[in-house]
């Protein structure tokens, strides 16, 4: 059985200046599956927490409208057509990160990502990275708002069938601050941590650990997502 | 099983929404009013739904260093600045940002400093990068010989594209460039190989033109900041003034809501009872 877990924890920065947290989470079942969403609106776009929040709405539509994801091109270009459609104001002052994952029952999963954060998996047993690693420097990424290509989004397939088998989806308020030597040893401790517990409590518990994240200055709101397959 | 459920439903009723929304505030109280502090005085109702805080597991996977923000300098040590009181100018304003820098709070980043030379027939990393509060002196610049700017961009491309030593994680580098005269070397291959590495665009540049003899045009192309001109001058106080310019720049981004937007600089008047106040 697939299960998910995820929180969004608004960042120090935006606590003392009384800003929105401009993380957005999205998390709903999916004909059994899941589809997750996360995206991170960009710190110097004055509007950013609505792009982002409009963004998870648009992406889960699209997945639920019955996206063909074998056609990923066209899934990503009505994502793009409905966040656009949506916004209420200019797409540069709400640019936005998005990070999707859609899993089906059967383990199924597509991934897509545009900008900043990080995914890791393990499909069928194996770890991997799916973000390639950064060039430039923090907050200086690609967005919905900014980026009009879809070669700017980078995509997977995978297939979680085995036990352990998952996705994390983060932003980069907390990937950037994972030790890269212990992203899998971090990946496991987070599953660990998710299964024995049920999903709201799992929500709590991740809550708390965003909200004590020890990173010294450590600023930028935290979101975290997983779709993981439970022991059989 | 059922009895988990049970207490988890009656733990949820119980905080409610109001609680759950509080949370989000909690943190900015002092610590001896937290609602996890009082865990003493709660009475035999509530202390079956509390709930221990868990342990942090993240501090086993995450990094124990702040997000460091790099200014590197590039300082002209070549003979002419020697005149009129500008490498003594230049000396007070290095020594004068690095005590602003590992003074001021950091409460976003780790402010570090790196500083190149460039003056006789090589350039120098006179300074390696390092965080500011750890730099407890610089040696003093010493002006002589001819202007090798190439090798200094090529050095500031180096610093820039090494990963290991400017990681992904940190804010967008800031790279200053001060010189009073043309470069005397073959400079226009490492200046394209500068401009057009892709973390060096990333990063900010600002340039200051000392005298007459500066080539303007070539440090107006290397300033990359639309609210930061090419800063000329003629007078020696003015590095200093525009040293201060950059670290008060730097120093309101370590402590705002976005630290990878810059302020504009303002240059301000240096005290008339300052110690150099030299023209030439």
């Amino acid at each position: 059985m697939l299960r998910a877990s995820g929180t969004s924890s608004v960042g120090p920065a935006h606590l003392q200046f009384g800003q929105p947290n401009q993380d957005a989470l999205g998390l709903w079942g999916w004909k059994t599956g899941w589809i997750a969403v996360v995206c991170d609106g960009l710190g110097s776009r004055p509007l950013s927490h609505v792009g982002s929040r409009l963004a998870c709405l648009a992406a889960r539509r699209v997945t639920r409208d019955g996206a063909d994801w074998g056609n990923p091109r066209q899934v990503i270009e009505d994502i793009g057509r409905m966040w656009l459609e949506t916004l209420p104001i200019s797409p540069a002052q709400a640019a936005t990160t998005v990070l999707i994952a859609a899993c089906r029952a059967n383990g199924n999963c597509f991934v897509a990502q545009l900008g900043d954060g990080l995914i890791l998996c393990r499909s069928e047993g194996e770890f991997s990275i799916l973000t390639p690693e950064r060039d430039w420097f923090a907050n200086q990424t690609r967005s919905l708002g900014s980026s009009e290509s879809w070669l700017d989004w980078r995509m997977s397939r995978l297939r979680l069938v085995a036990p352990g088998d998952g996705i994390m989806m983060m932003t980069d308020g907390m990937s950037d601050d994972l030790r890269p030597d212990l992203l899998e040893a971090f990946f496991r401790m987070m599953q660990k941590e998710c299964r024995c517990r049920s999903r709201r409590r799992a929500k709590k518990w991740l809550q708390a650990q965003l909200e004590e994240w020890p990173t010294p200055g450590h600023s930028d709101d935290k979101t975290v997502a997983m779709i993981f397959r439970g022991p059989r | 099983m059922g009895f988990a459920k049970y207490m988890e439903d009656n733990l949820s009723r119980y905080h409610g929404a109001t609680v759950i929304r509080e949370r989000e505030h909690e943190r900015l109280k002092p610590e001896n009013e937290r609602p996890h502090s009082r865990a003493g005085k709660h009475n035999r109702g509530t202390k079956i739904m509390s709930e221990q805080r868990p342990s942090n597991r993240m501090k086993d996977f995450t990094l124990a260093q702040a997000r460091p923000l790099p200014v590197i300098v590039l300082a002209d040590t070549s003979g002419s600045m020697g005149e009129g009181g500008k490498i003594e100018a230049l000396n007070l304003a290095m020594n004068d940002m690095i005590k602003t820098f590992a003074t001021e709070s950091r409460v976003r980043a780790e402010i570090q400093v790196g500083l190149i030379t460039f003056g006789g027939d090589v350039a120098r990393l006179h300074l390696t990068l390092a965080p500011a509060h750890q730099i407890v002196s610089i040696t003093p610049l010493l002006a002589s010989g001819r202007t090798p700017m190439g090798q200094a961009f090529e050095l500031a491309r180096s610093l820039l594209e090494d990963k290991l030593l400017i990681p992904s994680r940190a804010y967008r580098p800031v790279v200053i460039l001060v010189s009073d005269g043309l470069p005397t070397d073959d400079w226009e291959r490492s200046f394209a190989a500068l401009r057009e590495s892709e973390r060096a665009q990333k990063a900010s540049r600002f340039a200051m033109a000392i005298g007459n003899d500066a080539d303007e045009s070539m440090l107006q192309q290397f300033a990359n900041d639309s609210e930061a001109p090419l800063f000329k001058t003629h007078e020696a106080r003015d590095i200093h003034r525009f040293f201060r310019a950059v670290t008060m720049s730097v120093t309101s981004r370590t402590v705002s809501a976005n630290p990878d937007q810059h302020s504009p600089l303002n240059l301000v008047e240096i005290p008339e009872d300052d110690a150099l106040d030299l023209d030439f």
